[in-house]
């Protein structure tokens, strides 16, 4: 260290002294517009030149070298709005620079290439920003969750309330039909796997069957939910192709960049923080209440064993009722030298205890981030080490005898007491199959997905010519993230329905493998023409391969009652295995000029897939943008305007379980009685399949005015995307049922508003404001082939996915005899066919995030957070199953029950709609033969998050060891408006996936938490 | 927003110096050195599964057995996977069983109520895909056999050829059968299958041209099979074949035993295309012996190993979701003591939990008494029946009774009615239409959920003697085509 250091002070003394005969010392002090704090460790630079300082811990500096002749000197420093002085000749004092804060991020640099970036304040497209200082005011579960709301049109929605996650984040709208959904995430430069890896807890709940491979009803985490978001320091979310063409067939989705923290120069700062709290079951479904026996037995025969006046229990409360402490500890390091070492370091441990007993989320992370300057080349060095578990007991849909908690509920009535008695023993619930008590599952089964994880990356940034006209640097990135996921499924053979089967007992044990490997290298030439001009050019490639593995083994028949499968007398063995290879190249041109006022970008980058038909081929994508820069009087300082355009692609998918869509092929693993037999798979893949690809325009005005404490930004996209990779279910009585192929066209085209004020900033009050708008509109221009209903779901006649030309791609469709015709006219939706309406789209018609921040006498912050969607749709399901199976909905009316369907007449299902009660719901599937009954808007607000903190004074500390001490209270999901009717419109039975989504079967409950915290830095 | 300014291009500015050519070779060759990996090929295999091009353009004797062996589970796809199956669906549907699953209506809303709903899968949608997957499995073996040389070393030998041509159509036929079997008059149904991987279907027919192509291929086989002789079975066959399933007997594994249950499948079509006389020379040809068991026949086969099927209507609990009609207990003939249930009902039923069950068991309720129980396929390797004596020796009486001969029957009848029944034999069979009801009663009983109730019923015309619980209820006639089917034909 000391050697490095020491080299580096030999280095910045030879540089000075060469500079030092002709030219002049220009010295000053940086402090804070509101307060005059000291600003410690401002950056000075003169423009247009490559001379340039790092000021000292009270913010004074001194810059050597500057020419003699009148220079501008432009001050930054992270977290304020940037200075610029102009100074005559032969001044060498400048006195004292304000900087006044920066509230709203104006002076972010964000990435515009693989390897420049490039200040906000020009870039040409909207890119979502957000600090990481917004994003921790209070606990955050997973990185996804954080980010809901927060970036105008980025759709996170989450598939249910287990801990842990599944989120669905959609950008913009679905791009695709039947390939990748996600953005890429990159993590310091590596991209990182957000890959799911289902439990399989379909061995227990059936849900997809005994021959489908397909796993997603498996209440799927997302590994991104592996990351602390504490040691966060900025994400930024690159949503659309001509913002993200640079990372090409895979950014269709868009590109969401994560930095971390790294090392602060100055004296080791420590910070610590400790949050407690607890969840709380935020909503429930109820059930209907029986005033008399007679009542009672007309829905559940057998109900004179149980039933009693006034007898009645809240099973869901029972259930779902925890509030267990949770906690979450942290601790982070950062220190170095302005021109030497730099380190950050953290430690992390956090506890959720969920609502349902034996659920929860563990992480624990530990962070090293170095940044090693070694003469002009700086390395960069990050490491990660993370452990989760989640602990997800067992919920969504089933089959058989109900498992899940919510499949059983809806036929459990509310007159059977199913708590444990003295010793321990849960009583059968006599009124479901397999008698399955919900208590009993709770306390017993074990469903847990525990990961280990290291991200690791080294970043050079090489300096190799750095003139006063040229620089020339060399950036290559080198990464690894590798998880081990380990599934844990124990169902003991004293739970009541393990018997069922004939065989008590079950566990599964399964083991995931996965890599990801980056390497790249790219070089950066940037030409200064003058002060205010200059043209950077830069070329690379990445190379990036991504390896998983995967090995269930399944036990049945747990004698000795021990969770290990070789102890059962039915085993099974699964394995998977699966690579992926990607390299791709780019070249990138971008010239500023016009004294700053200027950006032009031009890109083009070719990338090659070993998951596409021909892995030999290249795909070209290219990018251009435009930035202008109009300077303002009066209120609005600055306008920008700027425009953009890109492509990107959408790889083909290459699926752990379901294989590629490229291939044709067979199962080779099934047998009859140990003799082997092949099988079609039913797909035939296409050889020639090519990536998906995204053009999209976009263009926007930005407005900076009011001192930098005001800007809206104004944007429109138009997206097309041609070469959709369909996946058309084909007349079966071929011997297949799917045919992957390119073909049909998509657009996407929406707008997106985003706001930010300080109206007022002072010592005893500041309000900061930040509101984003969003929206989207999406529209099947053409298919190659007839309408056709997605691969998820449960049928038409219980309503699902369906693309069809001239809608929008989400569309949820449903049986109805309302359309006679394909024109017939109905109150809900429209029809498409004779048959067939489209009721709905499990996207919203818009978004709207709001945060309002409150200081108030410097010490005492409010924080409020809210989300308001509107227009979304979900197929309840469950609600479904509580009329239809249990005739057991809150609202049945008395006389309801199965034996009344089609027996008294109902009105149409459509005329009551969203509004009927149970019985005409009921009777609207049942008998009229309608989906439309279980279609139910689900646009909601929700209070994100709340939190107020108080900082001591700093009078109060008394000269301790502490510099500052918070006390802070939060809370999290308070409360919801929504007129849906299910547990949360936030839902998707089949998690991920980008059309024919929000499918409510037995979802795990939302929850809100509360929290009490304490941050303290020394 | 970028964690360290001190990183950005104003920073390291700050820090500069001139690097020497030589270190910027050595650096370019570093990142030579970086790049080459990425020079690499990029195809990936594919991994988890058998490649169809591999397998189909260059076939071997291992890859054509591994395929014929294949037809084995793709038969099964649709029989014993899981509670919802074909046994279920005709159960319901015929008013054998009730499926008291309580996670899906539509065991009750499409099997029951009806209609059936061509756009689930599960349900209205089913019994297509599975079917035609598996003939084209059959077509891609029988193609392989063409191109194969007559040689064992490397293909197969001519009578292991015809063996396994025999084989293929013989399950290719039984595929073809549940499909005109569910579909009935709503053919338009396809007979022949798209070569290759094409995706285009192939015209549609009739359900009588359907039946034309199910004896066609049968008949085919019969040769086949007399063409093999004695050859050994080039594939391996499952318990199901042994004639009766675990005794490792095999009957059914020489080219003479699959003609036996070819010819057995032959009479079943013919018996219901109404050619009464086909039917009895096929059976003459199968392997009906009143001096065998009455299970004697051909069936599934499931195991609980690991790749292996359990059978999906095995339900041990005393409180299944399978349970019998209680018309079953309550058509039930007496036997001779005037006490005892018919014994077919005594060993195929057993007493169950009344599950106090969501209204399931009362009066008004959507499955009213829920006592009965099924006493079959016990055990996860439990075989079910494909065909069997007992239906071939009905299957005559039946043809019997098609053409007149009362008294044929009758001594059929009886035979089944004292051995299966323990009932006391009929003096007679009364009218063609008694002898009829008589004939269906039996079958009833002695083929109780073995998928023929409701297919019998139906083609008698005879819908009217199924229960209708609940008012609303009807007997679904027949499945629609499938709506993928129907889309991808321009229909919908």
């Amino acid at each position: 260290m000391r050697k490095l250091s020491l080299f580096t002070t030999l280095f910045l003394l030879v540089c000075t002294t060469a500079g030092l005969a002709q030219q002049r010392t220009i010295s000053g002090r940086v402090a804070a517009e509101i307060g005059g704090e000291a600003i410690s460790f401002p950056q000075i630079t003169i423009e247009g030149t490559g001379i340039g300082t790092v000021g000292d811990v009270d913010g004074s500096f001194t810059l050597t070298g500057v020419p003699a002749t009148a220079v501008t000197i432009v001050i930054a420093r992270i977290g304020y709005r940037s200075a610029t002085i102009d100074v005559p000749a032969q001044q060498e004092d400048v006195g004292i620079v304000q900087m006044g804060v920066d509230y709203l991020n104006v002076e972010a640099l964000v990435v515009s290439g693989r390897a420049v970036e490039v200040r906000k304040a020009l870039l040409p497209n909207a890119v979502g920003v957000v600090s990481g200082e917004e994003i921790n005011r209070l606990p955050q579960q997973t990185v996804d969750q954080a980010l809901q709301g927060r970036v105008s049109n980025a759709i996170i929605v989450r598939n249910s309330g287990a801990p842990g996650g599944g989120f669905q984040f959609n950008i913009r709208g679905s791009a695709s039909i039947n390939a990748n959904a996600e953005p890429v995430y990159v993590v310091d430069g590596v991209l990182v796997s957000n890959t799911s890896i289902a439990s399989n807890q379909n061995i227990l709940t059936r849900a997809a069957g005994a021959n489908s491979p397909n796993r997603n009803q498996d209440v799927l985490q997302n590994r991104l939910a592996d990351l602390n978001v504490k040691d966060i320091e900025s994400i930024e979310v690159l949503k659309g192709a001509s913002a993200a063409a640079i990372y090409g067939s895979k950014a269709s989705n868009g590109v969401v960049i994560i930095t971390t923290k790294r090392g602060r120069p100055g004296a080791t700062r420590l910070n610590l923080g400790f949050q407690g709290g607890a969840y709380d079951l935020s909503n429930k479904l109820g059930s209907r209440l029986f005033e008399t026996l007679e009542e009672a037995q007309s829905v559940f025969g057998g109900a004179e064993n149980h039933w009693a006046p006034g007898k009645v229990f809240d099973h869901e409360q029972e259930v779902a009722g925890r509030n267990d402490f949770s906690w979450e500890a942290s601790a982070n390091l950062t220190g170095g030298e302005t021109n030497g070492l730099r380190y950050f370091g953290s430690l992390f441990w956090r506890d959720d205890k969920g609502i349902i007993e034996n659920t929860g989320f563990e992480k624990q992370s530990l962070r090293a981030n170095l940044t090693i300057p070694t003469g002009p080349a700086t390395w960069n060095i990050n490491t990660n080490l993370i452990h989760t578990d989640a602990a997800r007991s067992i919920t969504n849909n089933g089959n058989s005898e109900a498992v899940s908690h919510w499949m059983v509920f809806p036929g459990t009535p509310s007159f059977i007491d199913l708590r444990p008695d003295a010793d321990g023993n849960f009583p059968v619930n006599d009124f479901v199959p397999g008698g399955v008590n919900p208590n009993q599952t709770a306390a017993l089964l074990e469903n847990n997905e525990d990961v280990f994880r290291l991200i690791g990356s080294v970043n050079l940034d090489w300096d190799i010519v750095d003139s006063e006209k040229n620089t020339f640097s060399i950036i290559a990135p080198f990464g690894v993230d590798w998880f081990s996921q380990n599934n844990r499924i124990f169902s003991p053979p004293a739970l009541h329905f393990e018997d069922f089967d004939g065989l008590p007992g079950t566990v599964l044990q399964g083991d995931a493998q996965n890599l990801n490997l980056n390497v790249g290298a790219n070089g950066v030439w940037q030409y200064r023409m003058n002060e205010s001009s200059s043209l950077t050019t830069s070329v690379g490639f990445q190379y990036d391969r991504r390896t998983t593995t995967l090995h269930r083994l399944i036990g049945r028949t747990l004698t000795a009652g021990k969770n290990k499968p070789d102890a059962g007398t039915t085993t099974a063995i699964e394995e998977r295995e699966l690579k992926i290879e990607d390299f791709g190249f780019y070249g990138q041109v971008d010239f500023i000029g016009l004294d700053n006022h200027l950006l032009i970008t031009g890109m083009i980058r070719g990338d090659q897939t070993s998951a596409q038909g021909n892995p030999d081929k290249v795909f070209w994508f290219p990018k251009g943008a435009i930035s202008y820069i109009i300077d303002g009087s009066g209120f609005f300082e600055e306008v920008k305007l700027r425009a953009a355009f890109g492509q990107t692609g959408n790889q083909p998918l290459c699926d752990l379980v379901a294989g590629c869509q490229k291939f044709t092929s067979l199962l080779l693993d099934q047998n009859v009685e140990q003799i082997a037999g092949l099988t079609l798979e039913n797909t035939v893949g296409d050889a020639g399949l090519v990536p998906e690809r995204t053009s999209e325009y976009e263009a926007g005005v930005d407005f900076t005015g009011y001192g930098g404490r005001m800007t809206l930004t104004l944007t429109g996209y138009y997206q097309r995307i041609t070469d959709l990779i369909l996946n058309q279910q084909v007349a079966e009585s071929t011997g297949f049922n799917d045919l992957f192929f390119n073909g049909g066209t998509l657009e996407n085209y929406g707008a997106e508003v985003e706001f930010g004020a300080t109206p007022f900033a002072s010592r005893s009050f500041t309000w900061t404001m930040r509101y984003n708008f969003g929206l989207n509109r999406s529209n099947l221009v053409s298919l190659p082939t007839s309408n056709f209903r997605t691969n998820n779901g449960f049928g038409l006649s219980l309503g699902q996915g369906y693309v069809a030309v001239g809608e929008s791609i989400t569309s949820i469709a449903g049986a109805t005899p309302a359309c006679v015709t394909a024109d017939t006219e109905i109150p809900i939706g429209h029809c498409v066919e004779a048959g067939l309406a489209i009721f709905g789209d499990s996207n919203p018609d818009f978004l709207f995030g709001f945060t309002n921040d409150f200081t108030i006498l410097e010490n005492l912050s409010l924080y409020t957070f809210m989300e308001w969607r509107q227009g979304m749709d979900v197929t309840n399901l469950t609600e479904l199953l509580y009329d239809l199976v249990g005739f057991n909905t809150v609202d049945s009316p008395n006389d309801y029950n199965g034996g009344n369907l089609g027996v008294i007449p109902q009105t149409p299902v459509e005329e009551c709609w969203p509004d009927c009660n149970a019985f005409e719901r009921a009777d609207g599937f049942a008998v009229q033969g309608s989906a439309l009954a279980y279609q139910q808007p689900a646009s909601f607000f929700k209070a994100r998050e709340i939190s107020l903190r108080y900082t001591l004074p700093a009078g109060m500390l008394g000269g301790g060891p502490f510099r500052q001490i918070s006390i802070v209270a939060s809370g999290r999901d308070l409360f919801v408006i929504t007129n849906y009717r299910g547990l949360d419109p936030e839902v998707s039975n089949f998690g991920n996936q980008p059309v024919g989504r929000s499918i409510d079967v037995a979802p795990f409950p939302p929850s809100r938490s509360f929290w009490l915290g304490i941050d303290l830095s020394l | 927003m970028k964690p360290d300014d001190l990183n950005s291009a104003h920073g390291k500015r700050a820090m500069k110096a001139m690097i020497k050519k030589k270190t910027i070779r050595r650096l370019l060759l570093g990142s030579l050195v970086i790049a080459l990996p990425a020079c690499k090929d990029l195809t990936s295999p594919n991994f988890n599964f058998g490649d169809v091009d591999e397998l189909v353009e260059n076939p071997s004797r291992a890859s054509t057995q591994a395929l014929a062996q294949g037809l084995f589970l793709g038969s099964r796809l649709y029989m014993g996977t899981g509670p919802n199956d074909i046994l279920t669906a005709t159960g319901l549907m015929g008013r054998e069983s009730y499926n008291h699953d309580n996670q899906d209506p539509r065991f009750e809303s499409e099997y029951l109520r009806g209609p059936l709903n061509a756009s689930s899968p599960a349900f209205g949608g089913n019994f297509w895909a599975e079917q035609y997957a598996n003939i084209k499995l059959g077509q891609i073996v029988l193609a392989s056999l063409d191109v194969l040389p007559d040689d064992p070393a490397n293909g197969f030998t001519v009578q292991e050829k015809e063996y396994l041509r025999g084989f293929v159509k013989t399950f290719q036929a039984a595929d073809f059968l549940w499909i005109v079997n569910t579909r009935d008059e709503t053919c338009g149904c396809p007979i022949t299958i798209p070569e290759g991987t094409s995706t285009v279907p192939e015209p549609t027919v009739g359900k009588d041209q359907v039946f034309g192509k199910i004896v066609q291929l049968l008949d085919e086989a019969k040769g086949h099979f007399a063409a093999a002789g004695s050859v050994a079975p080039p594939i391996a066959l499952p318990s199901g074949f042994d004639g009766i399933p675990g005794t490792g007997a095999g009957v059914f594994q020489s080219a003479a035993g699959m003609l036996g249950f070819s010819r057995g499948l032959r009479a079943r079509v013919a018996v219901y295309t109404g050619d009464f006389s086909a039917a009895l020379s096929a059976l003459a040809e199968s392997f009906l012996d009143t001096g065998a068991a009455l299970e004697f026949g051909v069936y599934y086969s499931y195991s609980p190993l690991s790749g292996d099927l359990a059978n999906g209507y095995f339900q041990p609990s005393g409180d299944p979701n399978l349970r019998a009609h209680p018309s079953i207990l309550t058509d039930a003939e007496l036997q001779a003591d005037g006490v005892t249930l018919d014994d077919r009902f005594v060993r195929k039923t057993r007493p169950i939990t009344s599950r106090s069950f969501q209204g399931l068991c009362t009066e008004q309720s959507l499955f009213p008494i829920c006592e009965v129980g099924f006493n079959m396929y016990l055990g996860q390797s439990a075989p079910i029946p494909w065909i069997r004596n007992e239906e071939l020796i009905l299957l005559r009486a039946e043809a019997n009774i098609g053409l007149g001969n009362l008294g044929a029957a009758l001594t059929d009848i009886n035979f089944i009615r004292t051995t299966s029944g323990k009932l006391a034999p009929l003096a007679s069979l009364g009218t063609p239409d008694e002898a009829l009801d008589e004939l269906l009663y039996n079958k009833r009983y002695s083929l109780l959920w073995e998928g023929h109730r409701w297919i019998d019923t139906r083609r008698y015309g005879k819908f009217d003697t199924l229960p209708l619980d609940l008012p609303g209820h009807q007997v679904n006639p027949r499945y629609p085509i499938p709506i993928d089917e129907q889309l991808a034909r321009g229909g919908g």
